[in-house]
């Protein structure tokens, strides 16, 4: 009877041991966000939003706001949305089409997977020395194609599970009417186009967030994007940038950066969400 | 005296009703055999009597379950106490991944039954489903390397080693070759002044062999239920009489 | 290719149905496609290698200028005097990435345990977007919230107490730098980094064992917790090294959020408080002045083949045990 009760009273304890862990998450999590709000609402202004710097910006005496990096952060990760999926989006469907259990498709996903835990900063050095061989200086093009690869594996992976979650049924229909698998790529294509949604809207976010990988290659600069082999800015690059300078001005204008950067990857988030809820509903299991 | 006694149990798996509205006695120390076509509810009704059912979130139970006079479904109930007094013997043999030995000790580890002794009851229970002298020099070896007839002995006493007083068989020979399954058969026959056997089985040739009671489920429901000599010499039902024929099923 | 036989419902074999009926168009269409695709695919799986010979190449002068254990070993960092010693970095990286693991394993491990064993699905897709949005914070948001918020707590609170209690015994634990900028605030700000993807894999792992094993337990009587737990040990135990694994190589790996907080000093770390450097920062903190030394880029460029190497390793340690584990279901 003993035994029983220590027993039940373990098995009470490490529930609420596993509970306490999720919610000291969950705490950490509002800290960050309560943090990065009440520090950034206070320097936050319309002309923060909607202004490029003029003169003497990380001096304290300019004026203008982050629009340049805002503008230019959307331009780095469209455009390295926009590469990633052109090139993950058919290799995906085709692994799914032609043999999605066979050893090249496995070996693509074991690619993936690693590539996804190499560290952003790599893919910056190894952009630099792609530049280098090519003579190119850092650039808006360079920064997309350097984060380009950053995102590639996110995208891809997620695209990946959307369509293994693909109907079985609809494999024969699609072939009983004498379909190539070129044309059945295009079918499933359109069955999963509310995943692939999914797909874009994380790699976009992670693309938004990401600095290492544009801070050797995309560059850094106070004017608006110009140009694909200009220099561009980006918002995660202009906190940094405004939070090195000595002076409290400067600072905050970073605080308030910092949560223009966080709004935008938290709309993209619950974007992402919503899509993925939708995609449930449609999902035939 | 009944250890189990249902009492308009039904069941839902989200809205797709599994058991409508059954009522029934299990008898105490006897072979029960719930008999019916795939789909019929019997795996359901089996698994609700350890509450295994509660596993999968889809499922809505309500009705009565008394065991030794107390209801199973109760709010406060200890589960864990049930599932021991309740044991199971699954449709496949699963070898838990560990040697056979910790698979017998593992029950009475966790239960605390060993007070030092735990050899002597894992040696017991092995000989019990006559399975010692095949595997008493690889005691430490994994379980997985047994042949599937030889992993479903060992499942068994697995499930003895926790003392229980209910054995719930769900189709476990179903899986076997001919002669494996006999061999679980003939234990199971040999259990019947200890326990109290619930047995669910499409092959009706194995209830006629076993059962002393038998159920017969249709589409979740309770057709007809009754001594076993009764049942398959007198079916009062037409369905039981169709089925029993295998024009249906 | 296909190498292994798979149950794909296929048409019939491209070249019969080009002699029959289908036209050569779309034949040539299709097979075009595929060889066009497989390419690429191949490609992909390549990139890795890409990388790293690229990274090779560009380190070649230095490795070549000096003997390995030398910069491996070298503890001094003074590009302009030719001395290259990456020792303080590789012990900052790997100092900073154990506070952080000290910090996250153990809530990362018992969360994805109560993700997959414990919660009904409605529960799970309400934590889920906690640890969605955990993974989605940028992380230069990181290193801000670690400036405004953990360097002060450490600074005031954490280092003076902990300075009182246990630095009068322990060395490692002595306040040995007043800014708070150092290993423990790093450190504790990467851990949050890498606390969703250790709790993702590891629940991802517990998943794919078999639903019998829990059955099983479960009707011998076990509790919850007993059954988490023999899962854990008997089933899970590799699949969940590998989870750690790759945090530690994804926390190794992180740059601006560790740049931010570490305190950004060259020399090998001995207390908690101590500030450090890491490898990602030292690379990203010097890009500005690498043409001007000879040599530096060279260097900078060596160290993020480092930072591949070790990352490589442990990603396809992990990934394969993964793999191996999730396949059986």
């Amino acid at each position: 009877m003993k035994r029983k009760k220590l027993r039940r009273a373990e098995d009470l304890f490490f529930t609420w041991v596993m509970r306490a862990c999720l919610m000291t998450a969950a705490v950490v999590l509002g800290l960050i966000l309560f943090v990065i709000f009440w520090r950034g609402i206070g320097a936050l202004s319309w002309e923060m939003v909607s202004q490029p710097p003029s003169g003497g910006f990380y001096l304290s005496q300019g004026g203008g706001g982050v629009f340049h990096a805002i503008v230019g952060s959307l331009y780095l990760a469209a455009g390295a949305t926009l590469l990633a999926s052109l090139i993950a989006v058919p290799v995906v469907l085709y692994i799914h089409v032609y043999s999605p259990n066979g050893r090249l498709a496995n070996n693509l996903r074991l690619a993936l997977d690693i590539m996804w835990g190499i560290p952003s900063i790599v893919y910056g050095a190894f952009g630099f020395a792609l530049m280098i061989y090519l003579g190119m200086r850092a650039s808006l093009l360079a920064g997309i194609i350097t984060l380009a690869l950053v995102v590639l594996p996110i995208l891809a992976r997620t695209f990946d599970e959307v369509v293994s979650m693909a109907p079985r049924h609809l494999h024969e229909t699609t072939f009983s009417l004498g379909s190539t698998r070129l044309e059945f790529l295009g079918v499933l294509l359109r069955q999963t186009v509310p995943g692939l949604l999914t797909a874009v809207l994380l790699a976009f976010g992670r693309g938004i967030g990401d600095a290492a990988s544009v801070l050797f290659t995309a560059g850094f600069t106070n004017n608006m994007p110009e140009g694909l082999l200009r220099p561009v800015a980006s918002l995660p690059l202009a906190v940094f940038f405004q939070l090195g300078t000595p002076f409290p001005e400067v600072q905050a204008r970073a605080y308030a950066s910092a949560l223009i950067l966080t709004v935008i990857i938290l709309t993209i988030s619950i974007l992402a969400q919503l899509s993925i809820s939708r995609l449930g509903r449609h999902v035939i299991r | 005296m009944q250890p189990l006694s249902i009492r308009k149990l039904n069941v839902w798996y989200g809205k797709q009703q599994a058991l409508k509205d059954i009522t029934v006695d299990i008898p105490y120390h006897q072979i029960t055999a719930i008999i019916g076509p795939s789909g019929c509810g019997k795996s359901t009704l089996l698994k609700s009597f350890n509450r295994l059912l509660d596993l999968n979130e889809q499922v809505r139970i309500n009705g009565q379950i008394l065991f030794d006079g107390e209801n199973i479904y109760a709010p406060g109930v200890d589960v864990t106490d049930i599932r021991t007094r309740i044991g199971l013997l699954a449709q496949k043999p699963f070898p838990l991944p560990m040697s056979i030995y910790d698979n017998v000790a593992y029950g009475p580890r966790i239960h605390g039954l060993a007070n030092g002794n735990l050899s002597q009851i894992v040696t017991a229970q092995l000989q019990a489903v006559g399975l010692w002298d095949e595997v008493k020099e690889r005691l430490k070896d994994p379980a997985t390397g047994l042949s599937g007839g030889q992993q479903q002995r060992l499942c068994l006493a697995r499930t003895l080693a926790v003392q229980p007083e209910v054995l719930l068989c769900d189709e476990s020979t179903a899986s076997l070759d001919p002669i494996s399954a006999r061999g679980i058969e003939e234990l199971l026959r040999g259990f019947k002044d200890k326990y109290t056997l619930v047995l669910v089985t499409h092959d009706i040739d194995q209830a006629r062999r076993l059962a002393d009671y038998v159920i017969f489920m249709w589409l979740g429901e309770l057709v007809e239920h009754g001594p076993a000599r009764r049942f398959f010499e007198q079916p009062q039902q037409e369905l039981t009489q169709a089925y029993l024929a295998r024009e249906i099923g | 290719m296909e190498a292994t036989p798979d149950t794909t419902i296929r048409p019939l074999p491209a070249k019969k149905i080009a002699a029959s009926r289908l036209s050569r168009w779309r034949w040539f269409k299709d097979a075009g496609a595929r060889t066009m695709l497989g390419a690429t695919a191949v490609i992909i799986c390549l990139l890795i290698v890409v990388i790293t010979a690229a990274l090779t190449a560009r380190s070649w002068p230095i490795l070549s200028a000096y003997p390995l254990a030398e910069l491996l070993t070298g503890q001094v960092w003074q590009p302009m005097r030719g001395l290259f010693g990456f020792a303080p970095f590789i012990a900052g990286s790997v100092a900073v990435t154990l506070v952080a693991m000290a910090f996250a394993v153990v809530p990362a491990v018992f969360s994805g345990m109560y993700l997959a064993e414990y919660t009904s699905s409605r529960t799970r897709s309400a934590l889920k977007p906690l640890i969605d949005l955990l993974v989605g914070i940028p992380s230069v948001v990181y290193g801000l919230w670690g400036v405004l918020f953990i360097v002060p707590l450490v600074r005031d609170h954490i280092g003076p107490l902990s300075d009182r209690t246990l630095g009068q015994f322990f060395p490692f634990f002595a306040r040995t730098n007043p800014s708070g900028y150092g290993l423990l605030a790093a450190g504790f700000v990467l851990a949050v980094m890498v606390f969703p993807l250790i709790v993702a894999v590891t629940e991802e792992v517990l998943r794919s064992i078999p639903r019998e094993m829990r059955e099983t337990l479960l009707a011998l009587g076990a509790t919850r917790w007993e059954t988490t737990r023999c899962i854990m040990r008997r089933a899970a135990l590799s699949g969940t090294l590998a989870a750690i694994v790759l945090g530690f190589s994804r926390a190794f790996g992180e740059t601006l959020a560790v740049m931010m907080l570490i305190g950004n000093t060259p020399r090998i770390p001995s207390s908690l408080f101590d500030a450090a450097y890491s490898l990602p920062a030292l690379i990203a903190n010097n890009y500005g002045e690498i043409m001007s030394v000879p040599l530096y880029e060279s260097a900078l460029m060596g160290a993020a083949l480092l930072l591949l190497i070790v990352v490589l390793g442990f990603n396809v340690m992990a990934r394969l045990v993964i793999m191996r584990l999730t396949k059986r279901s």
